[in-house]
């Protein structure tokens, strides 16, 4: 092993390491750029010819775009949804329930981490048993209980239903705030601020960041399903619904070919590499899940 | 700095792609060529489903209408029709008709025309129906019906009967076949066969005489044909012997399409009656039975009596286990068909493609298509392009391209009747909702004159479902294979069976009437008799046809309650 | 001021409480009840039955199709073990250790885990059966004639490849952002004594990463129960192959709106969580008795 020891601690394994990762990434970007490439040709051309580049550029964005609609009934109402509504109703799910939930979870985390009642202990628990008890199955009842609600059909319904302060990122809170040195509070309480400053002032300016990622993978979850929007919010299609859409729901000759489902695939996810490109610095930042017992 | 910059522009990236996008684009949804409200004008509103047959007579019957009546004056001091169409691939749900308030007019296919017509959602057509047709002085359109499609859309209502919808275009699954292929490879049947190789049963050069076909009768248009289950597997073995492939379709679709393969050979098999027994349940059954543990159908020794009751029962019939021998043999032979049979990215369009330029030479020759009595209008671009590309000789005119009569179960039935299933339930009708009626009734009884259904077929190269027929002129007018179309459709021998009934089982109950209820549902699971076979290689026709029964006769309680 | 605090703690606590009462309490408990319940809506009448869960029990454990969907779902989730986890491991070592690209190979692991799923299956799924099956047939000499996830000998592998090859995103930046946690001077002092490299990995890394990677272990125990594969997104609902949590789903949307449905869905539920609840329970009390310790 010693021998094979190269600069800075590197071995065979951090370049077969390399190698693999490098492979990963060239089969991840070449697939795009394929799908980039078939976007841009006649259902004729990419026929004869899947895989080089097009013969002649063939403009099906706008086609697309166009096609890229969900009529909807609601209310005895018809009326269409087209892409940028989608985008909206995705945003608004997804950002939505993250904001909520991660909130929901980070301050109750936060309250039983800082005040020593005996019901702090009890929700703790309760996190730790939901945890080893998981139900499965029950979405039909769910499905009965928002309804007797009022909460489908509603974009906020959705955020209510998901706003619960259970699951792993709970303990994550719980061990960050109790980590956090008192100190903090208790120069800010001789200064006379409130429970309600502290929470806002100091406690989550302090936990900003981790608040960020865990809305991260909040978000990224709510973002990629769309089959329980497809359930509670069929009048507000989303823009993963509206793919699912167009690659199944639609039998229109002019779009069913693989350059027309590319060129709608592309459209969809430029946005989203964009956005993620400029922030990922900010929104990969510090989580640490562990030292949980 | 830098980092700001690359942000910035990312962003810029971001929001523009779909504006940018949108500004290319038309806008809107509903591809009407661009018709818009017209103050001045009566504006009637279109609804068309524009699936396999496109939009394009359509267009005809409005412009003739606009330009019959373009100085007709109407209520409000308007002075002619401007009308707007709706042409999209979206069938529309029972709620979605109801809460459509804009279009005047209907023309769509799968309509559950009772549950329909119950919930108020149809203007009534009666007059429009029954009275002279201004646009054809002594005629009604009634008289265009059939026995069975007046029970079917005339309802009783106080001893008198009302219209509320009228048939639209006929539909049917079939098979497609290339007759220059099969002229030049010779592979039709000869009336004498020269030996008992394979290649002595087909015509030659020295022995060109065919046989009679499927109709049993010499000189006419199914000549040479395969007759039998039997001889269609020999063609299949001689085209396959001939390195070229028997037939394509589609993967993405293959269960849609086999399944409605399969039941139409149910349909040809047990002919009109018998088939219609599953609709009506009402009549004698006498070609019921089972399976015995060698695979082969052993017939009831007596008949049965079909009623509400026992309708579970028709699921044993002979032609739906021969049907399904069928289906297993033309699923497991792999090399009877194109290599993405069952590939889930092929859809209906790129078989259709296959099909046309493997004749332009592009890939391995191929003989048959299975695919709706629609395909050519759908497949028009692929037409064009190899028009464009390859030469004239690729058009629909100078192609010849024609419709297989289904080949018979066994030789005992060679000469009965050919039965083609129109599943489309398509229908035209007049929205309740409508503020127009009087003109949409108008236009409904311009559009069901014999010219214009005789337009609808020139231009779609397909009939509708309607009685009407074409003159030994106007057939020389369509393409060779929408002249083969009605020249099958217009024979003596074939019957349409327009698969509906009135009878109070099948009204309260149609949704359970369909055809994967009906005809495929063999489990309680999601997996129909073709994907079976075509999934598991082990899989046999006894466990299919014995399913069939045991999983119909399970739910029948509740279809029949 | 203790007054003013606990008055605090209650406000904040309210909607927590609340909706842990109405949507894990009240839905699980209506779960359970349906599980229960023979719903005939025709007349309106809701009676108890033991039927449901005999039903699904018969089902579950006579149904050949039921077998392999149970199988499918072990498969799965023993997959992304053994491939999942040690490369997320490794892959988040390299990131740690900043070696060649390490900010790229971040950024692009993480990328597919953005793209909304049903779009990076459209692509995939398009690649595999059109291009790649193209360029294999035409320079490889390939002759089976199904591409890839159509062919049924090979769907599952295609599928669960496209689960493992998009699934990295989180995880590693969770055993990323831990090891970022590790205190320098361990690793100092490790270096010292001759551990660097694999050996630091092994030694130092690992163990102290060990209390993230249980938790993953455990809670992951459910998804053999809801994982879907991504199966609606490549075949919709007509998928040949099925895992619990994609036949549950397929069966609800199924349900949807028919109440009478409900309660054979509920059943399968129940059964599923009598099983999944102590699986959990053992896999968590294995792993904190046999596992290396932080310390």
């Amino acid at each position: 092993m010693n021998n094979l020891k190269m600069k800075k601690g590197r071995s065979v394994i951090t370049y077969i390491m390399l190698v693999i990762l490098a492979a990963y990434a060239i089969a991840l970007i070449g697939v795009l750029l394929w799908a980039i490439m078939t976007s841009f040709k006649s259902l004729d051309d990419f026929r004869a010819n899947p895989t080089f580049l097009p013969k002649v550029f063939s403009w099906n964005y706008g086609i697309v775009y166009n096609a890229y609609s969900i009529q909807v009934l609601f209310n005895d109402e018809l009326y269409y949804v087209g892409m940028l509504e989608m985008y909206f109703n995705s945003v608004a799910y997804a950002l939505g329930g993250a904001f909520f939930q991660t909130m929901v979870t980070c301050i109750t985390a936060y309250v039983c981490a800082r005040y020593p009642f005996r019901f702090s202990k009890v929700l703790h628990s309760i996190v730790i048993v939901t945890m080893i008890i998981p139900v499965v199955g029950n979405l039909v009842s769910e499905i009965q209980v928002a309804t007797a609600l009022g909460l489908t059909y509603h974009i906020w319904g959705t955020w209510i239903m998901k706003a619960n302060f259970m699951g792993l990122y709970f303990l994550v809170f719980y061990e960050f705030s109790k980590s956090l040195s008192p100190s903090y509070f208790e120069a800010a309480r001789i200064d006379g601020a409130n429970d309600w400053h502290i929470l806002l002032r100091i406690a989550l300016p302090l936990l900003r960041n981790l608040i960020l990622t865990v809305m991260l993978i909040n978000f990224i979850a709510y973002w990629n399903d769309y089959q329980i929007p497809l359930i509670y919010i069929p009048n507000k299609p989303t823009i993963s619904y509206g793919m699912y859409y167009f690659s199944f729901g639609r039998t229109d000759n002019e779009l069913a070919g693989v350059p027309m489902y590319m060129a709608a695939a592309i459209l969809v996810v430029v946005p989203v590499i964009a956005v993620f490109l400029c922030f990922h610095k900010k929104l990969l930042g510090n989580l640490t899940v562990g030292g949980v017992k | 700095m830098k980092k700001t910059i690359k942000r910035l522009i990312s962003l810029v990236i971001a929001a523009s792609v779909p504006l940018a996008v949108a500004s290319c684009g038309g806008g809107g949804n509903n591809n009407g060529g661009g018709a818009k409200e017209d103050p001045s004008k009566l504006n009637i509103h279109v609804y068309n489903y524009d699936g396999g047959y496109g939009s394009d007579w359509l267009q005809e019957l409005m412009d003739g209408y606009a330009e019959l009546h373009k100085d007709t004056v109407y209520e409000g001091g308007k002075v002619g029709v401007n009308f707007i169409p709706s042409n999209t691939k979206k069938l529309v749900s029972e709620g979605e008709m109801r809460a459509d308030k804009t279009n005047d007019i209907f023309f769509l296919e799968g309509i559950l025309y009772d549950q329909y017509r119950n919930s108020g959602l149809f203007a009534d057509m009666t007059s429009a129906v029954t009275s002279d047709n201004p646009y054809e002085k002594g005629t009604t359109i009634e008289s265009r019906l059939t026995a069975e499609q007046k029970a079917f859309y005339g309802v009783n209502e106080g001893g008198e009967t009302h219209y509320y919808a009228l048939p639209h275009y006929s539909g049917y699954y079939g098979i497609i076949y290339n007759v220059a292929l099969f002229e030049k490879k010779g592979y039709f049947f000869a009336k004498n066969p020269t030996g008992s190789e394979i290649a002595d049963k087909f015509v030659s050069k020295s022995n060109t005489e065919r046989s009679a076909g499927p109709d049993g009768a010499e000189g006419t248009f199914d000549d040479g044909l395969p007759a039998t289950y039997e001889e269609f597997y020999d063609l299949c073995k001689y085209i396959v012997y001939n390195q070229q492939i028997p037939f394509v379709w589609t993967g993405k679709f293959y269960e849609l399409h086999l399944m409605n393969l399969y039941r139409n050979l149910v349909a040809n098999y047990e002919g009109v009656d018998k088939m219609m027994l599953n609709y009506t349940l009402d009549g004698v059954a006498d070609d019921l039975g089972t399976v015995d543990n060698g695979g082969n159908f052993v017939p009831d020794g007596s008949a049965t009596t079909v009623t509400a009751q026992n309708g579970y029962e028709l699921s044993r019939q002979a032609g739906k286990f021969y049907a399904m021998e069928f289906m297993k043999r033309i699923i497991s032979e792999e090399k009877w068909k194109n290599a993405e049979a069952f590939g889930i990215t092929f859809t209906h369009m790129d078989a259709q493609a296959r099909f046309l330029k493997s004749w332009a030479g592009q890939s391995t020759e191929t003989a048959m298509l299975i695919d709706g009595s629609w395909w050519e209008n759908e497949a028009s671009q692929t037409f064009s392009d190899l028009e464009k590309s390859v030469g004239e000789e690729y058009s629909k005119q100078n192609t010849n391209y024609a419709w297989m009569p289904l080949p018979k179960a066994n030789a005992s039935k060679i000469g009965d009747d050919n039965v083609l299933f129109d599943h489309l339930n398509a229908a035209c009708f007049v929205n309740a909702k409508s503020t127009n009626k009087e003109v949409a009734l108008d236009f409904i009884q311009y559009a069901n004159t014999r010219e214009s259904l005789v337009k609808f077929t020139k231009s779609t190269n397909t009939v509708k479902a309607l009685d009407y027929t074409l003159t030994d002129e106007e057939i020389a007018g369509l393409t060779p294979y929408g002249k083969s179309m009605v020249t099958f459709k217009q024979a003596e021998n074939t019957k349409v069976i327009y698969p509906y009934a009135r009878n109070a089982t099948y009204v309260n109950s149609q949704a359970a009437f369909t055809d994967v209820d009906q005809f495929f549902k063999w489990t309680s699971a999601n997996k129909s008799i073709v994907k079976e076979f075509a999934e598991n290689r082990n899989s046999t026709v006894k466990t299919c046809f014995d399913g069939l029964y045991t999983y119909r006769k399970s739910v029948w309680k509740g279809i029949a309650k | 001021m203790l007054k003013k605090s606990l008055q605090f703690y209650i406000i904040i606590l309210i909607w927590p409480v609340l909706q842990f009462a109405v949507f894990y309490i009240g839905v699980n408990f209506n779960s359970f009840l349906l599980a229960f319940q023979n719903i005939d809506t025709y007349n309106n009448v809701t009676t108890f039955t033991f039927d449901n869960i005999t039903n699904a029990f018969n089902l579950i454990t006579t149904d050949p199709a039921m077998g392999e969907t149970i199988t499918n779902s072990l498969i799965s989730y023993g997959l992304s073990l053994v491939n999942g986890i040690p490369l997320g491991l490794l892959f988040a070592y390299y990131i740690f250790k900043k070696w060649p690209l390490a900010g790229s190979f971040r950024v692009i692991l993480f990328l597919p885990s953005i793209l909304p799923v049903i779009v990076s299956v459209t692509i995939y799924m398009y690649f595999v059966e059109n291009a790649l099956e193209f360029v294999l047939k035409e320079y490889f000499g390939k002759t089976t004639p199904l591409g890839f996830l159509s062919n049924p000998d090979t769907r599952f592998g295609a599928v669960l490849f496209f689960a493992i090859f998009t699934g990295f995103g989180t995880s590693v930046l969770m055993y990323t952002n831990k090891m970022n946690s590790i205190d320098p001077e361990i690793l100092e002092a490790g270096k010292l004594d001759g551990a660097s490299g694999f050996k630091e990995f092994w030694y130092i890394v690992l163990p102290l990463t060990y209390p993230t990677l249980t938790i993953f272990l455990y809670t992951g125990i459910i998804t053999i129960f809801t994982s879907q594969l991504n199966l609606y997104s490549f075949y919709s609902s007509r998928s040949s192959i099925q895992t619990i949590g994609y036949f549950l789903y397929v069966s609800t949307q199924r349900a949807q709106g028919n109440v009478s449905l409900y309660p054979a869905v509920a059943a399968y539920g129940l059964i599923f969580t009598c099983v999944a609840v102590p699986l959990t329970f053992i896999v968590k009390f294995l792993l904190e008795k046999f596992g290396p310790s932080e310390d």
